[in-house]
């Protein structure tokens, strides 16, 4: 995967994201919209980081997080490359996303989908502005 | 006789290499070495274990210090900490879902990693009422018992 791909897959997130959003029914889906608008980021984000760290072509070489190996690493290639406000926002939208998916979040997140849509919508909005202008892609 | 080591090449600044074979005459050598590597290993490990509880006595100390500035916004820190595995782990519930505290806490884990760069430290958030997701290895630090 290039950058163009990464870029492709970001925006495909983001419709389905933007579908998701416009046909809520109060909160129902909120869990797919959170996984969706962090598909997207994280594929903005990677686009980005594909011209900084030059990753192989054929997989994927990031884990998230990666002590061992900081290398490999998007967290710690995040930290060195970002402005800290797009990797906090990054993190907090990966940190809903693993709360959706791996602990309690798709019981207590529905219920909450007022508070949570504002800040999943403003940080993939954030990231994207951020990329994009990264790249010289504005638009 | 012990052999101390099957074969060395002893390279002569003028001539080919000789093969030399050595040998001590007595095992207590060995007993003496195994026993001087053994403290040596000893007084590294118990040199590393007091560094990285120093280390993690001092990210405590600046976690305690970001988190009281959260402090009214959270209902409960529990941590987790082991200096062997240089991890420092913190769960932190709250009563209900807020984007800027959720902000802040992803905030306080960049600059706890970036200034302990070679500590994994995690800071994971749940809703009261979740606390069975938090491992029973954690302790509770607030509110203190």
């Amino acid at each position: 995967m290039d950058k163009k791909d990464h870029l492709a897959l970001a925006e495909h997130f983001e419709e389905i994201a933007n579908l998701i959003n416009d046909n809520d029914d109060n909160g129902k889906h909120i869990i797919g919209s959170i996984i969706a608008h962090h598909y997207s980021a994280l594929h903005y984000i990677d686009a980005y980081l594909y011209d900084v760290v030059k990753p192989p072509e054929e997989r994927c070489p990031f884990s998230h997080k990666n002590d061992q190996e900081p290398n490999k690493s998007r967290y710690h290639i995040m930290l060195n490359n970002l402005d800290k406000d797009i990797f906090d926002r990054y993190e907090r939208l990966h940190n809903y996303s693993q709360r959706a998916r791996y602990k309690k979040g798709f019981k207590d997140f529905p219920p909450n989908h007022k508070q949570i849509d504002p800040f999943i919508k403003d940080d993939l909005k954030q990231i994207k502005k951020h990329v994009l202008n990264k790249l010289k892609l504005s638009k | 006789m012990v052999p101390i080591a099957e074969k060395l090449e002893w390279i002569l600044t003028t001539g080919t290499p000789q093969a030399l074979a050595l040998s001590v005459p007595d095992d207590r050598i060995e007993q003496i070495v195994q026993q001087r590597m053994q403290e040596q290993f000893e007084e590294s490990k118990n040199r590393i274990i007091k560094t990285a509880t120093r280390i993690m006595e001092s990210l405590f100390g600046e976690v305690v210090v970001r988190f009281n500035k959260i402090i009214k916004e959270i209902d409960s820190v529990y941590m987790y900490s082991s200096p062997m595995e240089f991890a420092f782990c913190i769960y932190c519930t709250t009563k209900k879902i807020d984007g800027d505290l959720t902000l802040k806490i992803r905030k306080i884990e960049r600059e706890l990693h970036e200034k302990y760069p070679n500590v994994n430290i995690n800071v994971d958030e749940a809703l009261v009422g979740d606390e069975s997701l938090i491992p029973s290895y954690y302790y509770k630090a607030y509110p203190a018992k």
